[in-house]
């Protein structure tokens, strides 16, 4: 691909940099790409970082080259361009309580953009949202594509803590926090669905790819949900993306 | 099986339990962690005959005392933090037995700011995702507290008193020089600004575990220094709008919007590490070759601690 570029990064890891703008396009590309190589399952490959516009692999230094790892993922890529498949990926349904005590962001969010909260929740649930990467926290989804009338500056001042699984809008961008950490975003509600646990056999619940799909729940079964992960009987729902 | 070490009559100022760091969740937004000094580590587990990466306690500036439970054969590497057993002067860079009861003080630094404990079977404590080190940002793990007891895989103390020879061990200047590979985002930044960065010597401000802020030059952009977030680790050296560069270090997010310069060597990291605040960096480029080399002479030095059944002995 003449429009890729393979550069070093420090001496054990090499950065394959993808024309320089946030796309759906490019996303699927650098998806393809990060799903090949991990099926190659290369043995000095250490971590495959995938973002925007960029796939970074790590590698042991001590087993191989800049050079060497370079042609190797050049053949992958090769390999796996030439085949005309779309990278697979899953929708992840998420059911969100907005408002209340848990999303005490959500008049402000409403108000700010001259919308009711119902308004707001149906905007901000009414489609998914891509998964372009995870970062800033572990488990953190970088979510694409917000409706930008609901985007709402972040708060001036970060609160000193958001709880594990809430739900929230800074700038054009929605997300949800994997863990319990400080913040600047605007709170609209709180899933109860634990997207890190460490105890799970799968601990991180979002990959790159996914896509987000928030439901809107009431308070009772917000509660009944989160009493049912308590003593294992929920499914979280997680089913194939229609090409 | 697990075997009461020691408890903790003071934590001090932070300490925690850290091995080689956490590999293959970066992805999942995961950063490394392990020993800030992993060159320490390694050695401290090569002197009581462990695997290079066991778990090993990181004292950082001490304050820290702590009180030997049962017989266990150590090791105290990194920094000199004027440690002492039952109040005389304990050995570093070499085995000792640390005797029931015998208590073991961290006063402050003398030279470096890290020093590293190592047990024989290595320290016993909870795993998450392959990895004893404590983040305890991301909940894996919290620091050491007063009142905590550590445990050991193993309270065998099969080892004679061996230490690592003086020409060998590293020593920690507060003014040092280290070398880095250049990132793709050189073009982010004025040349001027590039060249005044290798060119002179900037102050540690501020630093934890997750990156130190550096006084000193701030680098102009050509346009904007936010880019689209991409992957970033231990060593990679960022510049935010302020200008002023950042090291980030074992607990570094795995992706940052700042322009980069480049990564630190892994053969140079544990200098940083070790270096307070007021210490003072120089800046040189180099190739991701002559890095691997390094890198690679490094590894081999480590690997030939272990291998070698003959350490010589200490006096």
């Amino acid at each position: 691909m003449r429009d890729i570029q393979y550069v070093p990064f420090g001496e054990n890891g090499i950065k394959i940099v993808f024309p320089n703008h946030i796309s759906q396009e490019i996303h699927e590309r650098i998806l393809k790409l990060y799903q090949s190589v991990k099926r190659h399952t290369v043995e000095s490959i250490t971590d495959i970082v995938p973002s925007y516009t960029v796939l970074t692999v790590y590698f042991n230094e001590t087993l191989t080259s800049f050079n060497q790892m370079k042609e190797k993922l050049e053949s992958i890529w090769a390999s796996a361009d030439a085949r005309d498949e779309t990278p697979s990926s899953r929708v992840v349904t998420l059911p969100v309580y907005y408002g209340g005590e848990v999303g005490e962001d959500l008049p402000k969010v409403a108000s700010a953009n001259n919308f009711s909260q119902e308004d707001v929740i149906n905007l901000h649930s009414s489609r998914d949202y891509l998964t372009y990467m995870i970062g800033f926290l572990p488990g953190f989804p970088y979510l694409g594509g917000m409706d930008e009338r609901i985007a709402t500056p972040r708060l001036e001042k970060p609160r000193g803590r958001v709880e594990a699984g809430s739900v929230g809008i800074a700038g054009s961008q929605t997300g949800v926090y994997p863990i319990g950490a400080p913040g600047g975003w605007n709170i609209i509600g709180q899933t109860p669905i634990p997207i890190v646990d460490f105890t799970r056999e799968e601990p991180f619940l979002i990959e790159m790819g996914d896509y987000i799909r928030f439901r809107p729940v009431q308070h009772k079964e917000y509660e009944e949900i989160k009493q049912r992960i308590k003593n294992g009987s929920y499914t979280i729902e997680i089913v194939d993306k229609e090409a | 099986m697990s075997y009461l070490l020691c408890s903790i009559e003071k934590a001090g100022i932070l300490t925690s339990i850290q091995d080689l760091g956490r590999f293959g969740y970066q992805h999942y937004g995961v950063p490394i962690s392990g020993a800030m000094d992993k060159v320490a580590l390694q050695i401290g587990n090569g002197l009581v005959g462990n695997d290079l990466g066991a778990a090993c306690l990181e004292v950082t500036m001490g304050g820290t005392t702590l009180q030997a439970s049962h017989d266990h054969l150590v090791a105290i590497t990194g920094a000199d933090l004027d440690a002492k057993l039952n109040g005389r002067r304990a050995p570093l860079w070499s085995t000792f037995i640390w005797r029931k009861g015998d208590t073991l003080t961290f006063k402050g630094p003398v030279e470096g700011i890290r020093a590293y404990i190592a047990v024989q079977g290595g320290l016993d404590s909870d795993s998450i995702l392959g990895s004893q080190s404590v983040y305890e940002r991301g909940q894996m793990g919290r620091h050491i507290q007063s009142g905590d007891q550590l445990y050991s895989h193993s309270n065998q103390i099969d080892r004679k008193k061996i230490g690592l020879s003086h020409d060998k061990r590293p020593s920690y200047d507060k003014d040092i020089d280290v070398r880095m590979v250049v990132s793709q985002h050189e073009s982010y930044i004025k040349k001027e600004s590039i060249e005044a960065f290798f060119n002179t010597t900037y102050t540690v401000s501020a630093g934890d575990r997750m990156g130190i802020q550096l006084d000193g030059e701030a680098m102009t952009f050509q346009d904007t220094g936010d880019i689209i977030s991409e992957a970033v680790t231990f060593g990679t050296v960022q510049v935010p709008s302020s200008g002023t560069p950042v090291i980030l270090m074992a607990d570094s997010q795995t992706t940052g919007g700042y322009v980069t310069i480049g990564n630190i060597i892994r053969a140079d990291l544990w200098k940083i590490a070790q270096l307070p605040p007021g210490g003072k960096i120089n800046f040189h480029k180099i190739s991701h070759e002559e890095a691997r080399k390094l890198s690679k002479d490094l590894h081999a030095f480590l690997s030939s601690l272990q291998k070698e059944a003959k350490y010589i002995p200490s006096k």
